[in-house]
């Protein structure tokens, strides 16, 4: 495998694309969010201890006056597309990786152009001009060397030096140029599961050199596959997965509309349909595509044509979000004049599954994604003091045994901690079941004896009578059933603090059990056992 | 022309995104399989619970699909009690609430507030907050929830968003309760289903909730099951 001719790739890389679509202007601070951790920001936020990967209030806490954009995919693709177009231009087969990243093979075009360095530095003005970067004080990266990661590296640190990076042809370029680069690289850059670095790390492997100089068979008899591919790309091999391969023809799907589709929501139903067959297709002979070509094709013959590429294979959710992406650029910079008549996804390339997707059991599933962008759009629509997620807390009460925080204050997928439950024992807590409704102010109500009295609890817990009947806001009703007093005396040792009080279970003659409490002669209704 | 208009415009909308609903059935905690139709709440249905009981009923039916990893979002509910809500089995790391300002939503923030849930979960509970949520708007919710694959469960009687299932306490009696002693450890719930596709209403009797808090059949499904020999006798 390792003899297999290593293509020669550019990679255009743009720090912190969603930063550039949120406009933001220079030394402005900038940071877009997704589930409530920083995934962009501006060079002013940075400058301020801003990172990726931070919660929302360590970001505000380090940057005050830092404005916040919520993440927005679909918009950011869209944005990219005029970049998408510009370079597609001048090159052939463009890739795009995600919105913010393209790849492109640099052969042909270094040759046209006359050189790496000169086609490097035309596609970069190109790419500034269409996105208007230079304005914003940014530039995209470009990186051209021998394989995808190097290549990718590379536009980093061009990005980083603002001029084109261009590694010069040959394993032992690479090679050299990666070894003292840390292993952090291999996740951030071709998306190595951070555990894996994290033990490399613990395993005094701190550098791509050093992990390059270790046998490829005790890496791959240690690690399995992702060692493999770790080794690989780190030596500056080939950094397809092994078992990558053309797919055979005709695994292509495609739709052929009799009446052209004028909306886009029919098309992306059907790509759903297309992707899913396509995803099970591949999935019976245990593969995954890694590169899907998405063609569009309206009655007048206009066409969009995109190259969609993702090394951990894409799933068909991811499938349709990039067809859906596609549509929308292509509906918005150009002026279609017809209905669209063919749509087809066709994988360019496949590699076996080796299960790195996302999680079956545990992890983070595709339903836990859908959760957690529809959460900051209700956020986007109500306030965040609106939308809230339950933490633990503890109590006598039931209502205190559980709360409610507001949903951005916490990490939605990581919620060990404000769930965990907490280890002091709460005694005189009510035995469950629990009530199902709990009033979060009680309604103040009267309760009387037989004779109509009320009723009164002593210092001492002692009922002056049963109770025969509550009066509720606008109605009474007769007591079938009841229980107490449960005494609960608080914080007695805080003067402005301290509660004494008593409660009670009552069951109606209409069939409802409540939750009473008593405090200095007053009754309360403070829960229902609905 | 007309083509770029609608796909911007429905790109705006957000009415783009969506979920491949395969497996068109989400499935429920073992004591209300013998109710429904296939054991099972139907994607894109909308079930109703009324009664004396129906907070708990409402929480018993999300947390079956809870438990199977989808989430559950309740509106107009603000009262829910968090603490039955666990007892009752759903999983409170995928649960969340939207609660209305003292001033409330009109009409057309509910509209995009529920347009996002449906977007984004599997389970709605709406409440009695949801009732100012016009006929009309409310049509057009459950529309998208067929599309998408949600279900809604109605917390009491509600006439906007019209059941598909109506569940129902007919009678309930709550066991441990005594004049001045013990405490009330479970409740007894007959529960009756009607709805579209059910020709005939069905009935089940239900501890909603245990001792424990949970949800149960009183009896068990195996005595209904014949018993068959497994080598010769006699």
């Amino acid at each position: 495998m390792s003899d297999r001719v290593v293509p020669r790739v550019a990679v255009l890389w743009c720090p912190h694309w969603s930063v550039v679509v949120a406009g933001a202007a220079p030394n402005e601070p900038v940071m877009v969010l997704h589930a409530n951790r920083v995934v962009a920001h501006s060079i002013a936020a940075g400058a301020d201890g801003v990172a990726v990967g931070q919660r929302r209030r360590e970001a505000q806490a380090r940057c005050p006056l830092v404005r916040i954009v919520q993440h927005d995919a679909a918009s950011d693709a869209r944005a990219f597309e005029a970049v998408v177009q510009a370079v597609a231009a001048i090159v052939p087969r463009v890739e795009v990786t995600e919105p913010g990243t393209l790849t492109f093979l640099a052969r042909g075009p270094s040759r046209y152009f006359g050189g790496d360095a000169a086609m490097a530095a035309t596609v970069t003005r190109i790419a500034n001009e269409a996105a208007g970067l230079e304005a914003a004080g940014g530039s995209f990266g470009l990186g051209i060397a021998d394989g995808r990661f190097a290549a990718g590296v590379a536009a980093r640190r061009s990005a980083r030096m603002s001029e084109p990076v261009v590694i010069a042809a040959g394993h032992k370029a690479v090679a050299d140029f990666l070894a003292p680069l840390p292993v952090r690289l291999l996740t951030v850059v071709a998306g190595v599961p951070a555990e894996f670095v994290q033990l490399l790390g613990r395993l005094g492997v701190h550098h791509l050199g050093s992990l390059a100089a270790l046998p490829e068979l005790d890496v791959a008899a240690r690690f399995g596959p992702l060692g493999t591919f770790a080794y690989r790309i780190a030596s500056g091999g080939d950094d397809r997965l092994p078992g990558t391969h053309d797919p055979p023809v005709g695994l292509a799907v495609q739709r052929i509309f009799e009446q052209p589709v004028h909306h886009s929501d029919v098309l992306v139903f059907v790509a759903r349909q297309l992707a899913q067959e396509l995803v099970d297709q591949l999935a019976a002979d245990g593969r995954v595509c890694t590169r899907l070509l998405v063609a569009a094709e309206t009655e007048h013959g206009e066409k969009s044509e995109r190259a969609w590429y993702r090394s951990n294979g894409l799933s068909a959710a991811a499938m349709v979000e990039r067809v859906r992406w596609q549509l929308e650029a292509w509906a918005q910079h150009e002026t279609l004049t017809a209905g669209v008549t063919l749509l087809r996804l066709d994988p360019v390339e496949v590699r076996s599954d080796d299960g790195v997707q996302l999680g079956l059991w545990g992890g983070r599933t595709q339903a836990d994604d859908w959760a957690v962008r529809a959460v900051a759009r209700m956020v986007a629509i109500v306030g965040e003091q609106q939308v809230l997620v339950p933490a633990v807390q503890g109590g006598r009460h039931p209502r205190e045994a559980f709360t409610w925080v507001s949903a951005v204050t916490t990490d939605l997928l990581e919620p060990d901690e404000r769930l965990a439950p907490k280890s002091a024992p709460w005694p005189g807590r009510l035995p469950s079941p629990s009530p199902a409704i709990v009033h979060a102010s009680p309604q103040a109500i009267t309760v009387t004896d037989a004779a109509g009295c009320a009723v009164r609890v002593t210092g001492r817990g002692f009922v002056s009578a049963p109770p025969a009947a509550l009066g509720l806001a606008m109605h009474s009703e007769a007591v079938q059933a009841w229980a107490g007093p449960w005494p609960v005396e608080e914080r007695w040792w805080d003067i402005t603090r301290s509660r004494r009080m008593a409660r009670f279970q009552v069951l109606t003659h209409s069939g409802r059990l409540l939750l009473l409490v008593v405090e200095r002669g007053q009754w309360w209704l403070t829960a229902e056992y609905a | 022309m007309v083509v770029a208009a609608s796909l911007v415009e429905l790109a705006e909308r957000g009415v783009l995104s969506g979920v491949v609903a395969r497996e068109r059935t989400l499935s429920v905690l073992p004591a209300f399989e013998s109710l429904l139709p296939n054991a099972a709440l139907q994607r894109g249905s909308v079930v109703a619970c009324e009664g004396s009981a129906a907070s708990s009923l409402a929480l018993g039916l999300a947390a079956g699909p809870s438990q199977a990893g989808a989430w559950v979002a309740v509106a107009g509910v603000p009262d829910i009690g968090l603490a039955a809500a666990v007892e009752l089995g759903v999983v409170p790391a995928r649960l969340v609430m939207v609660t209305e300002p003292t001033a409330g939503f009109n009409d057309a923030t509910w509209a995009d507030v529920l347009a996002a849930m449906i977007d984004g979960f599997d389970v709605l509970l709406l409440g009695p907050g949801t009732l100012r949520v016009r006929t009309n708007t409310a049509r057009r919710l459950v529309a998208r929830a067929q599309a998408r694959g949600a279900v809604i469960v109605t917390v009491g009687a509600n006439a906007s968003f019209a059941g598909d299932l109506r569940f129902e306490v007919t009678q309930a009696s709550w066991q441990g309760l005594g004049d001045g002693h013990g405490v009330a450890h479970d409740r007894r719930a007959r529960v009756q289903l009607t709805g579209r596709r059910v020709p005939r209403p069905r009935h089940t009797e239900l501890w909603l909730p245990t001792t424990n808090g949970a949800v149960a059949a009183t009896q068990p499904a195996a005595e209904s099951a014949s018993v068959v020999a497994l080598c010769p006798t006699g």
